[in-house]
């Protein structure tokens, strides 16, 4: 069993590999392709000659054969060189470094109440299938399933914000006069829990609640109907009826039976959530002025300064994929049917 | 039982009409939208300026004094031509190499899979956001990107659908009749791909219109000051602060609707093409 399991996660890892080579071959093309030669927007002075912009060609590799820029790029990446970013003037990798832990803490808050909510009442409509809790639920999915998480946040903005005055100021993480703790995780709750900080606590959950409650709104609903059905489908099984005719008690039917194989699809389901969840943090991160790497990319983008877009994309891709093989690898580990793919 | 089955399956129904006349008014407001809206979307007026809902103004007037009703209606044309164009090339070009590769299986299959797995590889959003960089700041950059990230869908959906009815008697038949590859694929295949399809149609047109409001929303594409619906939640986002929702409200009312609409019809259309898939 453990050696069965072992052998498949070895395998998929395999199979992750020519899907991670193929990301980076895109996003090499990617700011080859990109509008704009790199060494002129780079020697951008007034006083600069065309021998200072093939110096700085050299400099930068361009003169050789795209072979030969493509092992660049690889050696690049693997020390994890990505270049300058125009607009800070700081390396990229530094850059991220400082707002990635913002956009972690976020995504991952943003998650943990995606599943916080959705679960527990894809459980309850299947339990009352067809009531008017079920529909309700129906109704809530479908709707939130058509909700651009830029707009809840702005609908939630407007309620929480301006017209009940319980929300804090929808900008960054802390409000200005605040003062961040020393960071130890980046993540600015920890962080302020660490040191006994709990004013700073409250107010960094505070301020991180209604961002990540328009994140979570898109992700919601395909986890609550996977639940559902999941469940209906677990339910409605012989091993359940079985368990039912021992005379089992019902909360352990559905805790220890039903729960565990219904949570299957949602697992499935995942990567999608995944997806649309890296997605949203883009837009979400914009709109609250969070200093993390979505917002961060969003600017260099729009400022034509394209190391950090491109560093962006890589490190994204790269998340999802390992993202999707370990949900792929925890369905095989649960699920002794689950057929990996490739 | 069969009874709350049978009204289910009736509500299910109504909600699917509704939203396809939903769709359907869209449609005719996105091709007669700008001939009758009362004022020029483009037309801004100091006197004007955020103004709440009024008998004249019936969604208000944004930061411009521009009248957002005239300026959501308006929307709807730009809006629903992205979408349409780019689901459009994505379906085709999709189908198309998605049949063949399956029909064809091989070398040929094996390439392709693998550039659609590396595709997939690339959070959506993320991935358009990317393509509209590097097509240039511009409409049809937008259109181009959609088309390339939901080509993988139909990409998929045709290669299965092909690869798995390539031994199926009525190909063999026609392939013993005589036609060609090219010809079993357009004219056997397809077609009865065609229902999976229509669904995947109905549920991309609402993503298509989510993910280019998006890019609006973030500076892509789309620039102000053309009307669309990501583009004027981006320019009210700041009103919401000080309370003028209607610069909010309206236009992201228009686009949770369409949505709503596309995906309401394709889960209905899905019930219809495979009653087993029925949620």
């Amino acid at each position: 069993m453990k050696h069965r399991t072992l052998r498949l996660i070895a395998w998929r890892l395999l199979m992750a590999l020519p899907i991670l080579f193929g990301v980076i071959v895109v996003t090499f093309v990617l700011i080859r392709a990109l509008p704009g030669d790199p060494a002129i927007v780079y020697a951008s002075g007034p006083n600069m000659s065309q021998e200072d912009i093939d110096a700085i060609r050299r400099a930068m590799g361009l003169d050789k054969s795209v072979f030969e820029q493509f092992l660049l790029y690889l050696n690049n990446i693997a020390h994890l060189n990505f270049g300058n970013s125009l607009v800070t003037g700081q390396p990229v990798l530094k850059d991220f470094g400082e707002r990635l832990p913002a956009t972690l803490e976020l995504a991952v808050f943003a998650f943990a109440l995606s599943l916080v909510v959705a679960l527990p009442v894809g459980v309850l409509s299947a339990l009352y299938r067809d009531s008017w809790i079920d529909q309700l639920v129906r109704v809530i999915t479908s709707v939130s399933a058509a909700m651009p998480g830029f707009f809840f946040g702005l609908i939630l903005i407007f309620i929480f914000y301006f017209l009940m005055g319980v929300a804090p100021e929808p900008i960054g993480r802390l409000s200005g006069w605040s003062i961040a703790p020393p960071t130890v995780t980046g993540f600015m709750t920890i962080d302020a829990a660490l040191i006994g900080d709990w004013e700073i606590f409250r107010e960094a959950l505070g301020k991180m609640l209604m961002p990540a409650a328009s994140m979570a709104i898109f992700a919601v609903a395909p986890l609550m109907r996977m639940m559902r059905g999941g469940m209906i489908d677990a339910l409605d099984s012989d091993y359940i009826k079985a368990a039912r005719a021992y005379g089992i008690p019902r909360r352990k039917i559905l805790l220890q039976y039903a729960l565990p194989n219904a949570m299957l699809p949602v697992l499935a389901t995942m990567g999608m959530v995944l997806s649309t969840m890296l997605g949203a943090n883009i837009m979400i991160e914009k709109l609250f002025a969070w200093p993390g790497i979505g917002s961060y990319s969003v600017n260099a983008l729009t400022g034509v300064d394209y190391a950090p877009v491109q560093a962006f994309v890589l490190i994204v891709a790269v998340l999802f994929v390992l993202m999707t093989l370990a949900i792929d690898i925890l369905s095989a580990a649960i699920d002794p049917r689950y057929k990996l793919k490739g | 039982m069969a009874r709350s089955v049978a009204l289910y399956h009736l509500r299910r129904n109504t909600a699917t009409s509704v939203a396809a006349a939903v769709i359907v008014l869209l449609f005719l407001l996105a091709i007669f939208g700008p001939l009758i809206v009362p004022y020029d979307p483009l037309a801004t007026s100091m006197q004007e300026v955020l103004q709440p809902p009024s008998a004249e103004h019936w969604f208000g007037t944004d930061q411009l004094g521009r009248d957002i009703f005239s300026r959501v209606v308006v929307a709807t044309r730009l809006d629903f031509a992205i979408a349409v164009a780019a689901v459009a090339i994505s379906a085709l070009a999709g189908i198309s190499v998605g049949a063949m590769s399956g029909y064809l299986g091989g070398w040929l299959d094996g390439v392709t899979s693998r550039i659609v797995d590396v595709m997939m590889a690339f959070p959506l959003f993320v991935a358009a956001m990317a393509l509209v960089a590097v097509f240039g700041n511009s409409v049809q950059s937008v259109v181009l990107a959609t088309s390339i990230i939901n080509f993988p869908f139909y990409f998929r959906l045709a290669r299965i659908e092909a690869a798995s009815r390539r031994e199926i008697g009525y190909v063999e038949a026609a392939l013993i009749n005589g036609n060609s590859s090219g010809s079993v694929i357009f004219r056997f295949l397809l077609p009865n791909s065609l229902p999976p399809v229509i669904v995947q149609v109905s549920l991309n047109l609402g993503w298509a219109i989510l993910s280019t409001s998006g890019l609006a929303f973030i500076g892509l594409g789309v620039a102000p000051p053309t009307p669309e619906w990501g583009i004027m939640i981006q320019e009210g986002a700041s009103m919401m602060m000080s309370g003028e929702w209607w610069t909010v409200f309206f236009p992201g009312l228009a686009l949770v609707l369409s949505v709503f609409c596309f995906s309401l019809l394709g889960d209905g259309l899905r019930d219809i093409a495979d009653p087993r898939r029925r949620s």
